[in-house]
């Protein structure tokens, strides 16, 4: 979540609705069709300026759908392999481009706004603010590293470096959730989280989204896999 | 004498080591303190104790006369607490500067036109109505400072905590916090090392030692300047 945008042609219910939706039915087809790259076609064009950007993410994210399909092709169940691959790569580019400009402010208002028990929108909020919290440390960690001449080798320093890195991290996790928790209380936090702006409501290219989002998952011609 | 903070013999332990023991002090309403010591003595820990982040492990803690054993405790009175944390960055709870600000007040249940009303005039006071629509993440670490500040007065609490406010701000911006701290007509217990800064704020100040709090020194109401500012605009300290 770039922390640099907060205002996206896509209001943030929008895009928790057609993610869950778009998300659910491929994950259970067995057979993909052209139209299903629709609404990535109309996303890809809305967020055209940050594109590579979030193709860059789902390179990284591919890293992990490759030991699933990897296993699958050393069974020799190739069919099912590519199936996995494509449709994990058609959610994921799916969700990057809907949430890539959204912070976890914006979507805590949304999942208010779409009546998720606030149990769920607390445990959401506190979680991407954690994340949010120790990428910065590790980012952090990582300019002190190069600040102080650390550069990677294959010898004794630069695994026990990278150790204490980790170790570290994970204490600075702990210590900035602490943090966070003590701002959630004096700050009266009840489990909802505010906004003085009315910055989500739906607008064209909402409908736009949900008319192709729909039309593409009940169209079944041009088959693709 | 009225009081906003009364404590009876605390101690806190860390780790199995007592930092300090036999603490005693009276806040009166609208006093200004400034506790000091080393660093690693407990002045944060007493800072949460107080602010009712930390459970008190010996003595007792009362806050306008009610009695504080358990967090619980301190629910009812979490409207009249506002804390200043010493890193900026760990008080923000929303990514733009409104909404952070009023992000207590709407906690509280106060309509929306209402608590867009009170931080564009908290915005104003502090002189940061440029930020309101800014992320919090983007600003410098002075600004950071007066948009938490910001974020704890709104509320109008009756008691201040503030957790080292000076930290990474230039002389000009500690000369404005200054400013706004002499003009707030509430009780307020700073936990600092700059000397400079508290002497020109507090009433008394109180030294931290593992056998208790020791008022060191007490100052005239009528603080004298320790910070002098140029024709030019420069500000420098004595």
């Amino acid at each position: 979540m770039d922390k640099t945008k907060t205002h996206s042609p896509i209001a943030p219910t929008t895009a928790l609705v057609l993610a869950l939706i778009y998300s659910t039915v491929i994950a259970m087809q067995t057979h993909l069709y052209l139209p299903m790259l629709f609404p990535l076609l109309f996303l890809g064009w809305l967020c055209r300026a940050h594109f590579v950007l979030i193709l860059k993410r789902l390179i990284v994210l591919n890293a992990l759908i490759a030991i699933v399909t990897l296993s699958l092709l050393l069974q020799k169940n190739y069919e099912l392999a590519l199936l996995i691959g494509v449709r994990s790569n058609l959610i994921l580019l799916f969700i990057l481009m809907l949430f890539h400009d959204k912070d976890e402010f914006s979507i805590a208002i949304a999942m208010q706004k779409l009546h998720v028990p606030h149990k769920l929108t607390s445990i959401f909020f506190f979680t991407a603010k954690s994340i949010f919290l120790i990428k910065r440390e590790f980012s952090l960690f990582k300019n002190t590293l190069h600040v102080r001449g650390f550069s990677p080798k294959t010898n004794s320093l630069t695994y026990k470096t990278m150790a204490g890195f980790v170790g570290l991290l994970f204490i600075k996790a702990l210590q900035r959730s602490i943090f966070l928790q003590k701002a959630l209380r004096l700050r009266r936090f009840c489990g909802e989280v505010y906004t003085l702006n009315s910055t989500h409501t739906v607008g064209t290219y909402d409908s736009i989204l949900y008319g192709i989002t729909f039309l593409s998952l009940l169209w079944r011609q041009g088959f693709l896999l | 004498m009225s009081c906003s903070v009364t404590i009876k013999n605390i101690s806190t332990t860390r780790e199995g080591v007592r930092l300090y023991e036999h603490v005693m002090l009276d806040v009166s309403h609208k006093e200004k303190i400034a506790i000091i010591g080393p660093n690693g003595c407990g002045k944060t820990t007493l800072l949460e104790i107080i602010a009712g982040l930390r459970s008190l492990e010996e003595g007792t803690l009362e806050l306008f006369h009610q009695p504080m054993q358990h967090v619980d405790d301190f629910k009812a009175m979490r409207h009249l607490i506002g804390y200043l944390f010493q890193d900026s960055d760990n008080q923000f709870l929303a990514p733009i500067v409104e909404d952070d600000v009023a992000f207590s007040l709407l906690a509280g249940g106060t309509s929306k036109e209402e608590a867009r009303l009170k931080t564009a005039m908290i915005l104003e006071d502090l002189g940061i109505s440029h930020l309101a629509k800014k992320i919090v993440y983007h600003l410098s670490g002075g600004e950071k400072k007066l948009v938490a500040l910001a974020g704890v007065l709104i509320t109008e609490p009756k008691l201040m905590l503030l957790d080292e406010p000076t930290n990474g701000l230039d002389v000009s911006m500690q000369v404005r916090l200054v400013e706004i701290l002499a003009k707030i007509d509430k009780s307020i217990i700073i936990v600092s090392h700059h000397q400079e800064f508290i002497e020109s704020v507090v009433d008394k100040i109180y030294t931290l030692t593992p056998h208790g709090l020791v008022c060191t020194r007490t100052l005239n109401t009528h603080h004298e300047p320790h910070y002098h500012t140029h024709s030019d605009g420069t500000c420098h300290t004595h």
